[in-house]
């Protein structure tokens, strides 16, 4: 190829492409890791519905991913498992409009399916020796797990010591719930503590579960909200009211998690 | 002694050799590079295996093919002198020379002690602790040899040892090189290309041509009867090869070769026979010369090359049939106007003219 | 000058200028960001100190492991030819091409408690991950490569004669090695031990997922940086300006000093 051949091909390889047809609506939504199925699918049904629509995810930590939006990372929606991650970008202004529950989710135990650590009530989570692995009290779900054990330590049937007796036995604070999932279904922990939406269908072929009583399970409140900065905010606010409406409520409730109104 | 048989195949060449050498005498190896000495020196110093045969070292098998046994060049009482010395850069003079006695796990002091004996006998004690870089050539070949020679090694192998150094030095280190082996008890391998070193060392030259033994023998005897035109050339000597042809009664016979026939003593017998001509029994004439020289050829000058040290000898090369060599003073030179292109008549006589075969 | 000269030098220029800012400017970023006051009151803050104090000991021993393990392997490399050896060297340098949470996903199957070699471990009471041990064989693994690579090259460039003299002299195949190619190849030897601690100490993907993340067991100084990052950005900055200064500090230690690469080729460059 000669020399000008190959000058003309550069320039046509770094001239922008040409845009995409106006109706477009690419949309970025920043959502917690626990929501990963759910809004995987929420996510190709309002395609289906609304023409032009394409989304494009971001699933990790509600605290990282608030880290990211404030520090500027270009986001339309966020959609977090707690509040304070919310609450924090409210406060600097990054929110177009009020943030809004969506779903609520569960804590559940889960263990190995052969059971290694024999877990088999949730007193033995207590007992020495045992490999737990929480997510790191920064993570929404490692803070709720905190709280539920110091709910359970205020019961008498675990004892005042209960929190902290199972606190010793983390081995490991992962930083997002789904890491928390990956230690237990590899069989590493011998238990975990993770929402109920994280016992998918693959998951549950794998590992056994611990139901946590109410009393003692925090309910966690997922918000979201268009963010402030969005170019797409119609097609956000979409979203938002797909997710709102019952059909969306039903899938949230398809992939464990729990409606919006209690 | 050492008895020695051995062949190797490596690059392209076939070494097959089988010499002995006595304990305490030195046999100097010469030939062409490429022609396997070095491999050959490598082989008996066990850094690399022959492909078959037999090493045998005051009694001590160091290699048989047959039985199997091949002693890793640690394990031999050898010394070797590589061309460049290969003085451990990282140490000092002082331990490169006491490295062979530590290796052998002899204690510190016992080290010191034979090292410090050793430097003050080559005359190295001042240098001791200097590294081989901030030495001389001569000093370095000194700190090498001594450094083998401290481990009283049964085979001590010298491969070009005064190679690397400038003329001058060369001939100051000669001798004194030549005293140090004269008086060691190991028997004595030394390489060379360079027929006065040759002479100088070697009880005993063996020739290795393309990888074979061609001649070997005292220095006289490759002077006087060289056996290939490789020995011929390597001493300086001109050699015909022929056939006997006519015997006179006069005791004399003519030996045609492919370049002409020469007279020489009656061998007695005919066939084949080789004839070596001394370049100082030729005398060199501007006209035909009168007289009783038997042997009349005439040529041009190709080369004229003044010997050294000082060129009081020169050797003047003949383009005649046979080519010649001849050696003559510088004065016949002068006195006789020789230059390149001159046309001149070269005689000998036959009675020095000894065939053999 | 020609234009073509002045358009070469002006390209190199942009060149370094890009490659100098590209590394460069982050790490300004950092120091900016962080007065020195209050680093040295994070540096009191305990879990600074375990993770520094885990970080240290686990890329020295780290570091150890694989000059221990390395060295003969480098040996082996450069003075010998075998069949599959060109297997070997690529099976070596994979933990340099690896993603670093690909290779902890290897280690947990290997050495996890199910692992393949992990089960006879156990059976001997043996339990790697979520140790301490687990983050020194996490940041081993990757960091190996850079030891042997360097290591082997510095063996291979001693010259043969030197060891065939040494072999003259009496000196086993062990004492030639220890005596005279060590010595020799000594400062490519201690440049790949430095490299290779260097790349153990910012070790994280394999880290966090073989040996987890725990405040004085696994948490390393980049886990801690990482999880710092989510709730505390100044903190995070903080470790970073501590791990950026720690770093620097060993690079140029190890260039300055007479024992290291740069002084040892000296001299023995002047040795030649």
């Amino acid at each position: 190829m000669g020399r000008r051949q190959f000058a003309l091909l550069g320039l046509a390889l770094l001239s922008p492409p040409r845009t995409a047809p106006a109706q477009a609506e690419p949309i970025a939504i920043f959502a917690a890791a626990s929501l990963k199925d759910a809004f995987t699918e929420a996510g190709a049904v309002v395609a289906q519905r609304r023409p032009g629509f394409e989304v494009r995810f971001n699933f990790a930590g509600s605290q990282q991913l608030a880290l990211q939006i404030d520090q500027g990372a270009e986001a339309d929606l966020f959609a977090a498992a707690d509040d304070r991650s919310m609450r924090t970008l409210g406060e600097k202004g990054l929110l177009a409009d009020p943030a809004v529950i969506f779903a609520r989710n569960r804590l559940v135990v889960i263990v190995p399916a052969a059971n290694p650590g024999r877990v088999d009530r949730l007193s033995d989570l207590a007992k020495t020796g045992l490999k737990l692995v929480l997510a790191a009290a920064a993570v929404p779900v490692g803070r709720y797990s905190r709280e539920a054990l110091d709910r359970m330590a205020g019961a008498d049937e675990f004892g005042p010591d209960f929190a902290a007796r199972v606190l010793r036995n983390v081995v490991s604070q992962e930083d997002n719930v789904k890491a928390v999932v990956a230690k237990v279904q590899l069989g590493e922990a011998d238990a975990g503590i993770v929402y109920v939406s994280d016992v998918t269908a693959p998951v549950r072929r794998v590992v056994r579960q611990l139901a946590i009583p109410d009393p003692y399970n925090p309910i966690a409140t997922y918000p979201v909200a268009v963010l402030a900065r969005s170019t797409h905010k119609p097609a956000a606010r979409a979203f938002v009211d797909f997710l709102l409406s019952a059909e969306g409520q039903q899938l949230l409730e398809r992939h464990g998690l729990l409606p919006a109104a209690p | 002694m050492l008895t020695a048989t051995l062949a190797k195949r490596i690059g392209g060449v076939a070494l097959a050799a089988t010499f002995e050498v006595e304990a305490g005498s030195t046999l100097v190896l010469v030939g062409e590079s490429g022609a396997g000495k070095t491999t050959l020196l490598r082989c008996l110093a066990g850094l690399v295996s022959p492909d078959e045969g037999r090493i045998v070292l005051d009694g001590r098998v160091w290699f048989d093919g047959t039985a199997g046994v091949s002693l890793p060049a640690w394990r031999r009482e050898v010394g070797y002198l590589a061309q460049d010395y290969a003085l451990f850069p990282h140490l000092s003079v002082q331990a490169n020379v006491g490295f062979g006695l530590r290796a052998q796990g002899l204690d510190r002091r016992s080290v010191r002690s034979r090292v410090d004996a050793t430097l003050e006998r080559v005359g190295l004690s001042d240098l001791a602790s200097r590294r081989p870089d901030q030495l001389s050539g001569g000093q370095q070949q000194r700190a090498a040899l001594a450094r083998a020679l401290v481990l009283e090694p049964r085979l001590l192998l010298l491969d070009e040892p005064l190679s690397a150094l400038d003329l001058q030095t060369r001939r100051a280190v000669r001798g004194e090189l030549r005293r140090t082996l004269a008086g060691l008890p190991c028997a004595t391998v030394y390489v060379t290309h360079n027929p006065v070193e040759a002479i100088v060392f070697g009880a005993r030259i063996a020739v290795l041509e393309a990888g074979r033994i061609s001649q070997v023998g005292a220095p006289d005897e490759l002077l006087r009867r060289p056996r290939s035109p490789y020995v011929a050339e390597f001493m300086g000597v001109n050699l015909f090869r022929g056939t006997v042809a006519e015997r006179d009664a006069s005791g004399l016979a003519r030996v045609r070769t492919p370049f002409g026939s020469v007279v020489a003593v009656d061998p007695g017998e005919p066939g084949d026979v080789l004839v070596a001509l001394n370049p100082r029994e030729v005398t060199l004439h501007l006209a035909p010369p009168a007289g009783s020289a038997q042997n009349v050829f005439s040529g041009r000058i190709v080369e004229l090359v003044a010997e050294p040290p000082f060129g009081e000898r020169v050797r003047v090369a003949l383009d005649s049939t046979p080519p010649l060599v001849a050696e003559v003073t510088r004065h016949a030179v002068e006195s006789l106007g020789l230059r390149e292109g001159l046309e001149v008549h070269a005689a000998f006589k036959a009675t020095g003219l000894v065939p053999y075969r | 000058m020609t234009w073509r000269v002045l358009l070469a030098r002006l390209a190199t220029a942009l060149a370094i200028t890009l490659c100098l800012g590209l590394i460069g400017l982050p790490l300004v970023a950092l120091l900016l960001r962080v007065p020195a006051a209050t680093l040295l009151v994070r540096l009191a803050d305990p879990l600074v100190l375990a993770a520094i104090r885990l970080s240290l000991v686990t890329s020295l021993a780290a570091a150890g492991l694989i000059v221990l393990l390395g060295t003969p392997v480098a040996w082996l490399l450069a003075t010998r030819d075998f069949r599959g050896k060109r297997v070997m060297e690529a099976v070596i340098d994979l933990p340099m091409v690896l993603p670093p949470t690909a290779a902890g996903v290897g280690l947990l199957l290997a050495f996890g408690r199910t692992g393949l070699a992990g089960r006879a471990l156990a059976s001997l009471g043996i339990s790697l991950p979520f140790s301490t041990a687990a983050v020194v064989m996490a940041e081993a693994f990757v960091a190996l490569p850079f030891f042997v690579g360097a290591a082997a090259a510095g063996f291979r460039e001693v010259e043969p004669r030197y060891l065939d003299a040494a072999a003259t002299l009496r000196a086993s195949p062990g004492t030639t090695f220890f005596r005279v190619m060590l010595p020799l190849a000594l400062p490519s030897v201690i440049a790949g031990a430095t490299m290779s601690w260097a790349r153990a100490l910012g070790e994280f993907g394999a880290t966090i997922t073989f040996a987890g993340n725990l405040p004085g067991v696994t948490q390393t100084m980049p886990l801690a940086v990482y999880i710092a990052l989510e709730t505390d950005l100044d903190a995070a900055v903080a470790l970073s300006v501590l791990l950026v200064v720690l770093s620097l500090t060993v690079l140029v230690a190890v260039r300055a000093l007479p024992l290291g690469p740069a002084g040892l080729r000296r001299a023995h460059r002047d040795a030649r």
